[in-house]
């Protein structure tokens, strides 16, 4: 089944065509809400950590006292002793002291068994169904958060929602309004500022118009990020690594009073499916010294209650381990939410249900889109059911 | 008689857009006798491997150091068939099937980890790419590639699986919603029963015993339907014709649509049973075609822009690296498309940092300019186009004698209106550059350089 939406892009379309001549630096030519009432921003930042590749969740949150667990991975499971107990069925992987002490301070909500029906175990299908917030048998052409900043229709700033890197996810990507990337703002800067952009507009060319119009929103953003990433020099360490430093610069972004309510970036990696062990263990640790990292920079910069950051991955792994010592493509997963203002702490449900797979995978029972309903509508305050197109359960972690 | 930027809206919707002496040529000619010169539909087949390197069993019972070198075999190899498919399309003479070849692959898309069955399901398209939609659309049906992604081959008496029932009569034929039900479909899916490849051959098969010969109600006609039958049934429907003229004219001419060029190719296109170079001629011959609303409006594709710039300007980017990076910066990977519905295509190609990318290629291309993006990674180690590491330079080898020959009468005016079907220069601006290299690096920098 296919769903483009195309009535609403239509409509859309109908209103970009009566744009005139000389409104090109306006900021809201191009959007479809010029009748609408735009959203102050409401101070709630949420962050976006995509761990790319398939996280192993089973050697994330591990069930040590499950002898399931050590049947089905007798060379890849974690000892009782080596893990950081969270309680006396729960521990955390070794290299994720940094996520463990943040779950100590109360900072923490780990989501078990996370995902959706009739699984796809495709990298790039099961990334798609996360970014759009499909299901499985649809295919959408925009993101759940592209949608939110059509619904939002908060642009006067086009930077609505900044992802660090060199393009955009399709997270990001709505019918009207994108998110915008950014991995090294000087140069991008270079790249545009050149262009002259007010002389071009021609009312009865949309796409030309979209081009200058992208074009003057990339001039606009990349010197005030340009001018803002000036403001502020984090004083915490981060780990030395591109994820790290990718970390620190969006932390510069934050504290520097760039405001935008989505951030997004990603670690990639985690597709293991051989040697896994240590592998995995150094990513998490990446990811978990960044996090406290930034915990720490947001705290210091009283920036940590008003701060939601969500962690996922396209999919879990499978619950036996392979020859080469991995794991394969699987299904459900656990999702982290680190914040200061948590309602729900700790481990949120019940643990991987290790006894009862589906063809040797975990069986969800939470669907990702419910996260994606309690954020968009508790969180980023906007009609969760229209952007998800659907109905799904609010959960209580805020 | 055409005036330039006519000729040249032909060549760059038709085409990837061709040398200007080329366009001179075609100038001198009537639109007739243009659009019949390029209308040839002989392409050759791109072939990388004869075999598949590796059957599935091979590669899981090889051992871990096999299993690498087979991993890098099957990349190296895909990769390989890849770029000769782009080279292709900057070489060859025949630009028209080569573009139906790539609107075949967006409308039929597809991708599969087998090498030769990608190779195969190319190459289907390759044959058919200008004959005719009923021959293709069997061809396709019947492909290993497709049978495989549209899960055919779980399609069986006893369980069937609605895959390929669905998508053949929405994306393939009919449209969505376009005259069918879900009864239909479930009915569509027995006819289809059967149909499926051998993994060792990469060939079609039909299993008897797994297809259903009982009989079968279907767009309100009862009998024992098989899968050749329903095909020739939605081709008998006009809806299939006019679902593809649609199609075409949005691809080849306005996302917006033309009603009237619609009308008139699919009435055509059923009329000539379905001769794909009949409701190409007419979409193109068309007086609608050439309408001033639709010149300079489209956004190229990331493919029509990597190929487009090759031939305007007698340049060839060498190495396959450098193809496959141009591919995964600026979002289409040829033989992995997103999904079954193919690429979303018009806006949805540019974000601000694909954007800024691509006024900037033009100094990577002509300027040795140092590269500082780098394209996100899919996060799958197995991922077939991932590059080797990062990318610095792009290898190019121009053939400057060649471009400045083409360009020594032409006035910067006529440069100008080459090089962009919107015209944005100053012509002053455009005289004060040193050198026609300055000169086509400032026009191919233009952020309207993005348009046809």
């Amino acid at each position: 089944m296919l769903d483009l939406d195309k009535n609403s892009r239509r409509s859309f379309l109908k209103q970009s065509s009566l744009i005139t001549v000389g409104t090109l630096l306006a900021p809201n030519f191009l959007h479809a809400c010029a009748n609408q009432e735009r959203v102050a921003f409401n101070g709630k930042r949420l962050i976006v950590i995509q761990l790319s590749g398939g996280n192993d969740g089973l050697n994330t949150v591990i069930p040590y006292r499950n002898d399931l667990y050590y049947q089905l991975r007798p060379g890849l499971s974690y000892q009782e002793s080596d893990a950081l107990k969270l309680n006396d069925e729960i521990a955390l992987n070794p290299g994720m002291n940094g996520l463990r002490e943040l779950f100590d301070h109360g900072d923490v909500c780990i989501m078990n068994n996370v995902g959706y029906p009739n699984p796809n175990r495709s990298h790039f299908r099961s990334m798609d169904i996360w970014h759009t917030g499909s299901s499985s048998n649809k295919n959408w052409d925009t993101g759940w958060l592209g949608r939110y900043l059509d619904q939002k229709c908060n642009n006067t700033t086009p930077y609505q929602a900044i992802e660090m890197d060199d393009s955009v996810s399709l997270a990001l990507r709505g019918d009207m309004n994108k998110g915008f990337s950014v991995s090294k703002p000087a140069a991008m800067y270079n790249s545009v500022k050149h262009i002259e952009i007010g002389k071009h507009e021609k009312k009865d060319n949309e796409n030309l118009n979209y081009l200058y119009k992208t074009l003057a929103d990339t001039k606009q953003f990349a010197r005030y990020v340009y001018e803002k990433s000036k403001i502020y020099k984090s004083a915490v360490n981060y780990p030395n690594s591109k994820f790290g430093s990718e970390m620190k610069r969006m932390a510069e972004l934050i504290m520097s009073g760039v405001e935008s309510q989505v951030f997004y970036i990603s670690l990639t990696g985690f597709d293991t499916h051989a040697r896994q062990k240590n592998k995995q263990q150094k990513l998490l640790m990446q990811y978990s010294d960044a996090l406290s990292s930034l915990t720490q920079d947001l705290k210091q910069n009283n920036q940590w209650d008003n701060t939601l950051i969500f962690t996922f991955s396209e999919f879990g792994r499978r619950v036996k381990q392979n020859a080469s010592g991995g794991t394969d493509h699987g299904t459900a997963n656990n999702v982290f939410i680190t914040g200061g203002k948590l309602k729900q702490t700790g481990i949120m449900n019940e643990t991987a249900d290790l006894a009862n797979l589906d063809k040797g995978d975990l069986i969800h029972s939470v669907d990702f889109r419910s996260v994606y309903a309690t954020l968009l509508d508790k969180w980023l305050d906007c009609d969760a059911d229209k952007i998800l197109k659907q109905s799904f359960g609010r959960l209580n972690f805020i | 008689m055409l005036k330039q930027e006519e000729v040249q809206h032909l060549l760059l919707r038709a085409g990837f857009g061709t040398s200007y002496k080329e366009v001179l040529r075609l100038q001198q000619k009537d639109i007739e006798g243009v659009v019949s010169s390029i209308l040839n539909p002989k392409l050759p087949d791109i072939e990388v491997t004869d075999e598949i390197p590796f059957s599935n069993e091979g590669f899981m019972a090889a051992s871990k150091e096999e299993k690498k070198e087979m991993v890098k075999i099957r990349r190296s190899l895909i990769k390989n068939l890849n770029t000769k498919w782009i080279m292709q399309m900057v070489e060859s003479e025949n630009t028209v099937a080569e573009k139906l070849t790539l609107f075949w692959h967006d409308h039929f898309a597809c991708r599969s980890n087998s090498l030769l069955s990608v190779q195969n399901y190319l190459n289907t398209l390759r044959t058919h790419a200008l004959g005719n939609f009923r021959d293709l659309l069997h061809a396709v049906a019947k492909d290993p590639a497709m049978l495989a992604y549209l899960n055919n081959q779980q399609n069986k008496k006893q369980s069937p699986n609605e895959n390929f029932a669905r998508e053949v009569m929405e994306l393939f034929t009919l449209g969505m919603d376009n005259g069918y039900t879900d009864e239909d479909i479930k009915q569509v899916a027995r006819a289809f029963t059967g149909w499926g490849f051998n993994n060792k051959t990469s060939q079609y098969t039909f299993r008897k015993y797994q297809h259903d010969y009982g009989e079968k109600t279907i767009f309100g006609k009862t009998g024992n339907f098989n899968g050749e039958q329903v095909l020739d049934m939605l081709l008998e429907n006009k809806a299939t014709a006019r679902h593809i003229a649609e199609k075409w004219v949005a691809y080849f001419v306005n996302d917006k649509g033309d009603k009237v060029l619609a009308k008139a190719v699919g009435e055509a296109f059923y009329a000539s049973d379905y001769d794909i170079k009949t409701g190409l001629a007419t979409l193109f011959t068309h007086k609608r075609f050439y309408a001033k609303e639709h010149l300079g409006v489209k956004i190229k594709s990331p493919v029509e822009l990597i190929v487009g710039i090759q031939r305007m300007t007698y340049s060839k980017i060498q190495s396959e690296e450098s193809l496959i990076f141009l591919q995964n910066m600026l979002g289409q990977r040829l033989l992995f498309p997103p999904n079954v519905a193919g690429w979303s295509g018009g806006k949805s190609w540019l974000d601000n940092s694909t954007l800024a990318f691509r006024v900037e290629l033009p100094k990577y291309i002509f300027l040795a300019g140092l590269i500082e993006s780098m394209p996100k990674d899919s996060g799958d180690i197995g991922d077939q186009l991932k590059n080797k590491g990062k990318l610095k330079k792009l290898e190019v080898k121009i053939e400057l004698n060649k471009l400045q020959n083409d360009f020594e009468n032409a006035s910067d005016e006529e440069i100008h209106t080459y090089f962009l079907q919107v015209p944005t220069v100053d012509v002053s601006e455009l005289a004060a550059a040193s050198s026609l290299t300055k000169k086509v690096v400032l026009l191919t920098s233009q952020p309207t350089f993005q348009l046809c």
